[in-house]
Protein backbone atom coordinates (compact mmCIF):
# COMPACT_ATOMS: atom_id res chain seq x y z
CA UNK A 1 0.00 0.00 0.00
CA UNK A 2 2.42 2.20 1.27
CA UNK A 3 4.75 1.27 -1.84
CA UNK A 4 1.95 1.89 -4.46
CA UNK A 5 1.72 5.91 -2.60
CA UNK A 6 5.03 6.74 -3.24
CA UNK A 7 4.58 4.98 -6.77
CA UNK A 8 1.47 7.25 -7.38
CA UNK A 9 3.57 10.00 -6.27
CA UNK A 10 6.01 9.82 -8.33
CA UNK A 11 4.26 9.31 -10.96
CA UNK A 12 2.02 12.48 -10.47
CA UNK A 13 5.43 14.12 -9.96
CA UNK A 14 6.62 12.85 -13.34
CA UNK A 15 3.54 13.35 -15.26
CA UNK A 16 4.02 17.19 -14.27
CA UNK A 17 7.51 17.41 -15.02
CA UNK A 18 6.57 16.21 -18.53
CA UNK A 19 4.07 18.18 -19.03
CA UNK A 20 5.74 21.40 -18.16
CA UNK A 21 8.38 20.62 -20.89
CA UNK A 22 5.55 19.78 -23.22
CA UNK A 23 3.74 23.37 -22.54
CA UNK A 24 6.67 25.14 -22.07
CA UNK A 25 7.02 28.13 -24.65
CA UNK A 26 8.70 26.23 -27.56
CA UNK A 27 10.09 29.14 -30.11
CA UNK A 28 10.84 28.69 -33.74
CA UNK A 29 14.19 30.20 -34.24
CA UNK A 30 14.14 32.83 -36.80
CA UNK A 31 17.30 32.63 -37.69
CA UNK A 32 18.62 30.07 -40.93
CA UNK A 33 21.88 29.17 -39.58
CA UNK A 34 20.48 28.79 -36.14
CA UNK A 35 21.60 25.56 -34.69
CA UNK A 36 18.24 24.37 -32.70
CA UNK A 37 15.09 23.19 -34.11
CA UNK A 38 13.40 24.80 -31.25
CA UNK A 39 14.21 27.36 -28.17
CA UNK A 40 13.05 26.02 -24.76
CA UNK A 41 14.24 28.32 -21.49
CA UNK A 42 16.31 26.49 -19.22
CA UNK A 43 13.00 27.03 -16.61
CA UNK A 44 11.37 24.03 -18.59
CA UNK A 45 14.55 21.74 -17.85
CA UNK A 46 14.13 21.82 -14.32
CA UNK A 47 11.72 19.55 -11.70
CA UNK A 48 8.87 21.27 -10.49
CA UNK A 49 10.29 22.02 -7.25
CA UNK A 50 13.19 24.15 -8.67
CA UNK A 51 10.41 26.37 -10.97
CA UNK A 52 7.67 26.71 -7.71
CA UNK A 53 10.25 28.54 -6.19
CA UNK A 54 11.53 30.45 -9.27
CA UNK A 55 7.55 31.22 -9.90
CA UNK A 56 6.86 32.17 -5.83
CA UNK A 57 8.21 35.80 -5.09
CA UNK A 58 7.64 35.20 -1.70
CA UNK A 59 10.03 32.22 -1.78
CA UNK A 60 11.99 32.94 -4.57
CA UNK A 61 16.19 33.24 -3.48
CA UNK A 62 16.86 35.87 -5.93
CA UNK A 63 14.50 38.32 -4.22
CA UNK A 64 16.55 39.83 -1.52
CA UNK A 65 19.24 40.72 -4.24
CA UNK A 66 17.24 42.20 -6.01
CA UNK A 67 15.52 44.08 -3.46
CA UNK A 68 18.79 45.17 -2.85
CA UNK A 69 19.16 46.44 -6.85
CA UNK A 70 15.93 47.76 -6.51
CA UNK A 71 17.61 50.25 -3.32
CA UNK A 72 20.74 50.97 -5.45
CA UNK A 73 18.71 52.56 -8.55
CA UNK A 74 17.16 54.74 -5.86
CA UNK A 75 20.31 55.59 -3.85
CA UNK A 76 21.94 59.12 -4.56
CA UNK A 77 25.94 58.12 -5.43
CA UNK A 78 29.05 59.57 -6.89
CA UNK A 79 29.93 63.02 -7.07
CA UNK A 80 27.51 64.10 -8.42
CA UNK A 81 25.02 62.73 -5.90
CA UNK A 82 22.98 61.36 -8.19
CA UNK A 83 20.69 58.09 -8.73
CA UNK A 84 19.73 56.34 -11.47
CA UNK A 85 16.11 57.09 -11.22
CA UNK A 86 17.03 60.49 -11.23
CA UNK A 87 17.51 59.53 -15.14
CA UNK A 88 15.65 56.77 -15.37
CA UNK A 89 11.96 57.64 -13.62
CA UNK A 90 9.15 55.78 -13.54
CA UNK A 91 7.78 52.29 -12.81
CA UNK A 92 9.74 50.18 -15.35
CA UNK A 93 12.33 53.26 -16.98
CA UNK A 94 14.52 50.62 -18.82
CA UNK A 95 11.66 48.60 -19.84
CA UNK A 96 13.18 46.39 -22.88
CA UNK A 97 16.95 47.73 -22.46
CA UNK A 98 18.93 44.10 -21.05
CA UNK A 99 17.03 42.66 -23.28
CA UNK A 100 18.81 44.29 -26.16
CA UNK A 101 22.15 43.58 -24.36
CA UNK A 102 25.15 42.87 -24.60
CA UNK A 103 24.78 45.33 -27.15
CA UNK A 104 27.77 47.57 -29.56
CA UNK A 105 29.08 51.04 -27.26
CA UNK A 106 30.21 53.65 -30.22
CA UNK A 107 31.90 55.50 -27.48
CA UNK A 108 34.07 52.43 -26.82
CA UNK A 109 34.28 50.72 -30.16
CA UNK A 110 33.48 47.47 -28.75
CA UNK A 111 30.75 45.47 -27.36
CA UNK A 112 29.27 45.32 -23.60
CA UNK A 113 27.07 44.00 -21.60
CA UNK A 114 24.43 45.54 -18.82
CA UNK A 115 27.33 44.94 -16.37
CA UNK A 116 29.96 47.20 -18.15
CA UNK A 117 26.98 49.58 -19.25
CA UNK A 118 25.77 49.78 -15.69
CA UNK A 119 29.24 50.69 -14.69
CA UNK A 120 29.83 53.12 -17.07
CA UNK A 121 26.45 54.78 -15.93
CA UNK A 122 27.96 55.46 -12.75
CA UNK A 123 31.58 56.33 -13.87
CA UNK A 124 30.06 59.01 -16.51
CA UNK A 125 26.77 59.94 -14.83
CA UNK A 126 27.10 59.88 -11.05
CA UNK A 127 30.73 60.04 -10.90
CA UNK A 128 30.98 56.89 -8.75
CA UNK A 129 33.78 54.41 -8.96
CA UNK A 130 32.57 50.89 -11.05
CA UNK A 131 31.75 48.05 -9.02
CA UNK A 132 33.00 44.97 -9.11
CA UNK A 133 32.37 41.68 -10.99
CA UNK A 134 30.51 39.38 -8.65
CA UNK A 135 29.78 42.11 -5.93
CA UNK A 136 26.23 42.15 -4.69
CA UNK A 137 25.87 45.99 -5.64
CA UNK A 138 26.63 45.08 -9.47
CA UNK A 139 24.39 41.90 -9.43
CA UNK A 140 21.61 43.42 -7.85
CA UNK A 141 21.52 46.30 -9.69
CA UNK A 142 21.97 44.03 -12.92
CA UNK A 143 19.53 42.14 -11.40
CA UNK A 144 16.99 44.74 -10.73
CA UNK A 145 17.76 46.53 -14.28
CA UNK A 146 17.02 42.80 -16.11
CA UNK A 147 13.91 42.36 -14.34
CA UNK A 148 12.24 45.70 -15.62
CA UNK A 149 12.46 43.57 -19.39
CA UNK A 150 10.86 40.49 -17.31
CA UNK A 151 9.05 38.63 -20.32
CA UNK A 152 10.25 40.87 -23.05
CA UNK A 153 11.91 38.71 -25.97
CA UNK A 154 15.32 38.73 -26.31
CA UNK A 155 16.65 40.52 -29.27
CA UNK A 156 20.31 41.65 -29.79
CA UNK A 157 21.76 43.30 -32.96
CA UNK A 158 24.83 41.60 -33.99
CA UNK A 159 25.25 42.63 -37.65
CA UNK A 160 27.65 45.83 -38.50
CA UNK A 161 30.33 46.69 -35.66
CA UNK A 162 29.08 43.92 -33.67
CA UNK A 163 29.57 41.05 -35.87
CA UNK A 164 32.83 39.97 -35.51
CA UNK A 165 32.15 39.83 -31.61
CA UNK A 166 29.39 37.88 -32.63
CA UNK A 167 31.58 36.18 -35.01
CA UNK A 168 34.30 35.44 -32.06
CA UNK A 169 31.87 33.72 -29.75
CA UNK A 170 29.99 31.70 -31.75
CA UNK A 171 33.57 30.17 -32.53
CA UNK A 172 33.94 30.33 -28.77
CA UNK A 173 30.84 28.58 -28.73
CA UNK A 174 31.98 25.30 -31.03
CA UNK A 175 35.46 25.23 -29.48
CA UNK A 176 36.54 21.61 -27.81
CA UNK A 177 37.96 22.92 -24.47
CA UNK A 178 39.79 21.64 -21.39
CA UNK A 179 40.58 18.10 -20.27
CA UNK A 180 37.86 16.81 -21.30
CA UNK A 181 37.79 18.24 -24.66
CA UNK A 182 34.08 18.96 -25.01
CA UNK A 183 32.63 22.61 -26.75
CA UNK A 184 29.32 24.15 -25.62
CA UNK A 185 27.70 22.79 -28.42
CA UNK A 186 28.51 19.18 -28.04
CA UNK A 187 26.10 19.20 -24.82
CA UNK A 188 24.20 22.14 -25.29
CA UNK A 189 22.92 22.02 -28.93
CA UNK A 190 23.16 18.36 -29.63
CA UNK A 191 22.23 16.58 -26.42
CA UNK A 192 20.01 18.82 -24.40
CA UNK A 193 17.04 16.86 -22.71
CA UNK A 194 19.82 13.85 -21.77
CA UNK A 195 21.17 12.86 -17.79
CA UNK A 196 24.27 13.89 -16.54
CA UNK A 197 23.64 12.06 -13.36
CA UNK A 198 20.17 12.99 -12.76
CA UNK A 199 20.58 16.77 -14.11
CA UNK A 200 18.73 17.28 -17.62
CA UNK A 201 21.32 19.20 -19.61
CA UNK A 202 19.62 22.44 -20.76
CA UNK A 203 19.84 24.25 -24.22
CA UNK A 204 21.83 27.29 -22.18
CA UNK A 205 20.28 29.78 -22.43
CA UNK A 206 20.82 33.29 -20.71
CA UNK A 207 17.63 34.27 -20.05
CA UNK A 208 17.49 33.74 -16.35
CA UNK A 209 20.70 35.44 -15.32
CA UNK A 210 21.93 36.83 -12.87
CA UNK A 211 20.17 34.00 -11.13
CA UNK A 212 20.06 32.09 -7.81
CA UNK A 213 21.96 28.81 -8.59
CA UNK A 214 21.60 26.04 -5.78
CA UNK A 215 24.93 24.82 -6.24
CA UNK A 216 25.85 27.99 -5.27
CA UNK A 217 23.66 29.13 -2.38
CA UNK A 218 23.38 32.26 -3.52
CA UNK A 219 22.68 34.79 -6.76
CA UNK A 220 25.82 34.67 -9.55
CA UNK A 221 26.35 36.06 -13.41
CA UNK A 222 25.66 34.61 -16.47
CA UNK A 223 29.85 35.01 -16.90
CA UNK A 224 30.19 33.09 -13.29
CA UNK A 225 27.87 30.40 -14.87
CA UNK A 226 30.33 30.29 -17.89
CA UNK A 227 33.31 29.76 -15.71
CA UNK A 228 31.26 26.85 -13.49
CA UNK A 229 30.66 25.10 -17.20
CA UNK A 230 34.72 25.76 -18.37
CA UNK A 231 35.49 23.69 -15.01
CA UNK A 232 33.45 21.11 -15.74
CA UNK A 233 35.17 20.17 -18.68
CA UNK A 234 38.49 21.13 -16.92
CA UNK A 235 39.11 24.13 -19.16
CA UNK A 236 40.62 27.19 -17.13
CA UNK A 237 37.55 29.74 -17.18
CA UNK A 238 38.55 33.33 -18.46
CA UNK A 239 37.47 36.03 -16.18
CA UNK A 240 34.38 37.75 -15.55
CA UNK A 241 33.50 40.44 -18.00
CA UNK A 242 36.68 39.02 -20.32
CA UNK A 243 36.59 39.46 -24.14
CA UNK A 244 35.66 36.08 -24.15
CA UNK A 245 32.55 35.89 -21.85
CA UNK A 246 31.09 38.88 -23.71
CA UNK A 247 31.49 37.56 -27.00
CA UNK A 248 30.02 34.28 -26.07
CA UNK A 249 27.26 35.91 -24.26
CA UNK A 250 26.54 37.94 -27.64
CA UNK A 251 25.97 34.59 -28.88
CA UNK A 252 24.20 33.28 -26.71
CA UNK A 253 21.90 35.93 -26.70
CA UNK A 254 21.47 35.75 -30.68
CA UNK A 255 20.77 32.04 -29.92
CA UNK A 256 18.45 32.79 -27.80
CA UNK A 257 16.36 35.39 -29.55
CA UNK A 258 12.75 35.37 -28.95
CA UNK A 259 12.98 34.22 -25.28
CA UNK A 260 11.55 35.95 -22.57
CA UNK A 261 13.94 37.77 -19.62
CA UNK A 262 13.61 35.71 -16.83
CA UNK A 263 15.50 37.47 -13.97
CA UNK A 264 15.39 36.93 -11.20
CA UNK A 265 15.36 33.00 -11.79
CA UNK A 266 16.30 29.91 -10.27
CA UNK A 267 18.40 27.63 -12.02
CA UNK A 268 19.74 23.99 -10.57
CA UNK B 1 14.01 17.31 -3.15
CA UNK B 2 15.56 14.56 -5.58
CA UNK B 3 16.59 17.33 -7.86
CA UNK B 4 17.83 18.98 -5.17
CA UNK B 5 20.31 16.43 -4.02
CA UNK B 6 21.40 16.00 -8.07
CA UNK B 7 21.93 19.43 -8.36
CA UNK B 8 24.04 19.40 -5.49
CA UNK B 9 25.74 16.66 -6.86
CA UNK B 10 26.30 17.98 -10.22
CA UNK B 11 27.98 20.69 -8.52
CA UNK B 12 31.23 19.32 -8.71
CA UNK B 13 33.09 22.72 -8.13
CA UNK B 14 31.68 24.60 -5.13
CA UNK B 15 33.86 27.00 -4.08
CA UNK B 16 32.15 30.64 -4.34
CA UNK B 17 33.55 33.57 -5.54
CA UNK B 18 35.59 35.67 -2.89
CA UNK B 19 34.57 39.46 -1.97
CA UNK B 20 34.28 42.06 -3.68
CA UNK B 21 37.36 42.89 -5.44
CA UNK B 22 39.56 45.79 -5.12
CA UNK B 23 38.26 49.12 -6.97
CA UNK B 24 40.43 50.76 -9.53
CA UNK B 25 42.58 54.23 -8.41
CA UNK B 26 41.01 56.16 -11.58
CA UNK B 27 37.12 55.87 -11.87
CA UNK B 28 37.82 56.28 -15.55
CA UNK B 29 39.30 53.60 -15.91
CA UNK B 30 36.60 51.18 -15.81
CA UNK B 31 37.17 46.99 -15.12
CA UNK B 32 36.67 45.87 -18.20
CA UNK B 33 37.01 42.28 -16.51
CA UNK B 34 37.79 41.20 -12.95
CA UNK B 35 40.42 38.57 -11.82
CA UNK B 36 40.72 35.53 -12.43
CA UNK B 37 37.66 33.32 -10.67
CA UNK B 38 38.95 32.09 -7.00
CA UNK B 39 40.77 29.17 -6.69
CA UNK B 40 39.11 25.62 -7.32
CA UNK B 41 41.98 23.44 -5.96
CA UNK B 42 39.89 22.13 -3.01
CA UNK B 43 37.07 20.71 -5.29
CA UNK B 44 39.16 19.83 -8.05
CA UNK B 45 40.98 17.25 -4.96
CA UNK B 46 37.66 16.31 -3.95
CA UNK B 47 36.70 15.33 -7.37
CA UNK B 48 39.64 13.98 -8.77
CA UNK B 49 41.62 12.83 -5.95
CA UNK B 50 45.02 13.96 -5.20
CA UNK B 51 46.83 10.69 -6.74
CA UNK B 52 45.41 11.56 -10.08
CA UNK B 53 47.44 14.69 -10.96
CA UNK B 54 50.40 12.69 -11.65
CA UNK B 55 52.12 14.08 -14.85
CA UNK B 56 52.62 11.56 -17.75
CA UNK B 57 54.77 12.07 -20.63
CA UNK B 58 53.71 11.54 -23.93
CA UNK B 59 50.37 10.43 -24.14
CA UNK B 60 50.13 7.68 -26.94
CA UNK B 61 46.50 8.98 -28.97
CA UNK B 62 46.67 5.90 -30.93
CA UNK B 63 46.46 2.76 -28.87
CA UNK B 64 47.37 0.09 -30.71
CA UNK B 65 48.06 -2.41 -27.90
CA UNK B 66 47.87 -2.73 -23.84
CA UNK B 67 49.57 0.36 -22.97
CA UNK B 68 51.34 -1.10 -20.08
CA UNK B 69 52.25 -4.61 -19.26
CA UNK B 70 50.70 -5.54 -16.57
CA UNK B 71 47.97 -8.71 -15.52
CA UNK B 72 44.64 -6.09 -15.90
CA UNK B 73 42.04 -6.70 -13.08
CA UNK B 74 38.48 -6.35 -14.06
CA UNK B 75 37.29 -5.83 -10.48
CA UNK B 76 39.89 -3.18 -9.70
CA UNK B 77 38.33 -1.94 -13.88
CA UNK B 78 34.67 -2.18 -11.89
CA UNK B 79 35.54 0.09 -8.92
CA UNK B 80 36.84 2.73 -11.33
CA UNK B 81 34.31 2.93 -13.39
CA UNK B 82 31.93 3.66 -10.63
CA UNK B 83 33.94 5.63 -8.84
CA UNK B 84 32.75 9.57 -9.23
CA UNK B 85 36.58 10.63 -8.35
CA UNK B 86 38.23 8.86 -11.07
CA UNK B 87 36.37 6.78 -14.56
CA UNK B 88 32.82 8.82 -13.25
CA UNK B 89 31.73 6.87 -16.27
CA UNK B 90 28.22 6.51 -14.59
CA UNK B 91 27.67 10.26 -15.24
CA UNK B 92 27.22 9.65 -18.47
CA UNK B 93 26.47 6.06 -18.81
CA UNK B 94 24.04 3.35 -17.82
CA UNK B 95 25.28 0.18 -16.62
CA UNK B 96 23.13 -2.58 -15.30
CA UNK B 97 25.39 -4.34 -13.48
CA UNK B 98 26.32 -1.51 -11.47
CA UNK B 99 22.54 -1.05 -10.61
CA UNK B 100 23.15 -0.71 -7.37
CA UNK B 101 25.13 2.59 -7.54
CA UNK B 102 22.93 6.09 -7.88
CA UNK B 103 21.88 8.01 -10.44
CA UNK B 104 23.44 6.76 -14.09
CA UNK B 105 22.81 9.25 -17.02
CA UNK B 106 22.06 9.44 -20.17
CA UNK B 107 24.32 10.77 -22.34
CA UNK B 108 26.11 8.72 -23.75
CA UNK B 109 24.88 4.95 -24.62
CA UNK B 110 24.74 2.21 -22.13
CA UNK B 111 27.22 0.36 -21.67
CA UNK B 112 25.20 -3.22 -21.29
CA UNK B 113 26.79 -5.54 -23.71
CA UNK B 114 29.92 -3.32 -24.32
CA UNK B 115 32.27 -6.17 -24.32
CA UNK B 116 29.93 -8.00 -27.25
CA UNK B 117 30.36 -5.34 -29.74
CA UNK B 118 33.42 -4.20 -29.55
CA UNK B 119 36.95 -5.80 -29.04
CA UNK B 120 39.62 -5.12 -26.49
CA UNK B 121 41.59 -3.04 -29.18
CA UNK B 122 38.62 -1.19 -29.72
CA UNK B 123 37.77 -0.43 -26.01
CA UNK B 124 41.19 0.44 -25.27
CA UNK B 125 41.13 3.48 -27.98
CA UNK B 126 37.57 4.80 -27.03
CA UNK B 127 38.66 5.17 -23.63
CA UNK B 128 42.64 6.52 -24.70
CA UNK B 129 40.92 9.14 -26.95
CA UNK B 130 37.60 8.35 -28.88
CA UNK B 131 38.61 10.74 -31.52
CA UNK B 132 40.87 8.59 -33.62
CA UNK B 133 37.45 6.39 -33.97
CA UNK B 134 35.10 9.01 -33.87
CA UNK B 135 36.10 12.33 -34.94
CA UNK B 136 33.23 14.53 -33.42
CA UNK B 137 32.10 11.92 -30.66
CA UNK B 138 31.57 13.60 -27.06
CA UNK B 139 33.60 11.61 -24.69
CA UNK B 140 36.39 12.25 -23.38
CA UNK B 141 39.78 11.00 -24.27
CA UNK B 142 41.17 9.30 -20.54
CA UNK B 143 44.36 8.91 -21.25
CA UNK B 144 45.48 11.88 -23.94
CA UNK B 145 47.51 14.82 -22.93
CA UNK B 146 48.24 16.95 -26.35
CA UNK B 147 45.89 19.14 -28.17
CA UNK B 148 44.22 19.79 -24.68
CA UNK B 149 42.56 23.93 -25.19
CA UNK B 150 43.16 25.57 -22.38
CA UNK B 151 43.64 22.76 -19.50
CA UNK B 152 42.37 23.83 -16.21
CA UNK B 153 45.48 25.75 -14.14
CA UNK B 154 45.11 28.01 -11.47
CA UNK B 155 48.01 30.37 -10.76
CA UNK B 156 49.63 28.91 -7.45
CA UNK B 157 47.50 25.95 -7.64
CA UNK B 158 46.63 22.79 -9.44
CA UNK B 159 47.22 22.62 -13.63
CA UNK B 160 46.16 20.13 -15.61
CA UNK B 161 48.60 20.80 -18.78
CA UNK B 162 50.06 17.85 -19.73
CA UNK B 163 47.86 15.33 -17.70
CA UNK B 164 45.25 12.67 -18.17
CA UNK B 165 42.36 11.31 -16.46
CA UNK B 166 43.32 7.79 -16.14
CA UNK B 167 46.65 6.49 -16.01
CA UNK B 168 47.84 3.35 -18.69
CA UNK B 169 47.28 0.55 -15.66
CA UNK B 170 43.95 2.33 -15.04
CA UNK B 171 43.13 2.48 -18.83
CA UNK B 172 43.74 -1.88 -18.80
CA UNK B 173 41.78 -2.45 -15.70
CA UNK B 174 38.93 -0.40 -17.17
CA UNK B 175 39.37 -2.32 -20.62
CA UNK B 176 39.43 -5.71 -18.85
CA UNK B 177 36.14 -4.62 -16.96
CA UNK B 178 34.33 -3.40 -19.89
CA UNK B 179 35.61 -6.03 -22.02
CA UNK B 180 33.22 -8.98 -19.63
CA UNK B 181 30.16 -6.83 -20.24
CA UNK B 182 28.54 -9.30 -22.48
Amino acid sequence: MRMSITAAFAGVVLALAGQALASAERLAPQQPDHPLPVIVSGYAFMGVDLRALQDDPFQNPGQALFERGAQHFRAPDGRAVKACANCHAGERPLDGVAARFPAYDASLGRVIGLEERINLCRTRHQGASPWAWESPELLGTTSFVRHQSQGRAIGVDVTGPAAPAFEAGRALYATRLGQLRLSCAQCHDERYGKALRAERISQGHPNGFPAYRIGWRGVGSLHRRMADCNAMVRAEPFPAGSEAYIHLELYLAWRAQGLKVESPAVRP
Amino acid sequence: MLGLTAALMIAWVTAMPGEAHAEPAAPALLPRAGPPWPAKTEGFKRHMGAEALIPTEGSPVRADGPLVAITPDAARGRALVADRLKGNCLACHAISELSAEPFHGDFGPSLDGAGGRLTVSQLRQWLVDPSVLKPDAAMPPYHRSSGIIRPYREPEGIDLAGQTLLSAEEIEHVVAYLAGLK
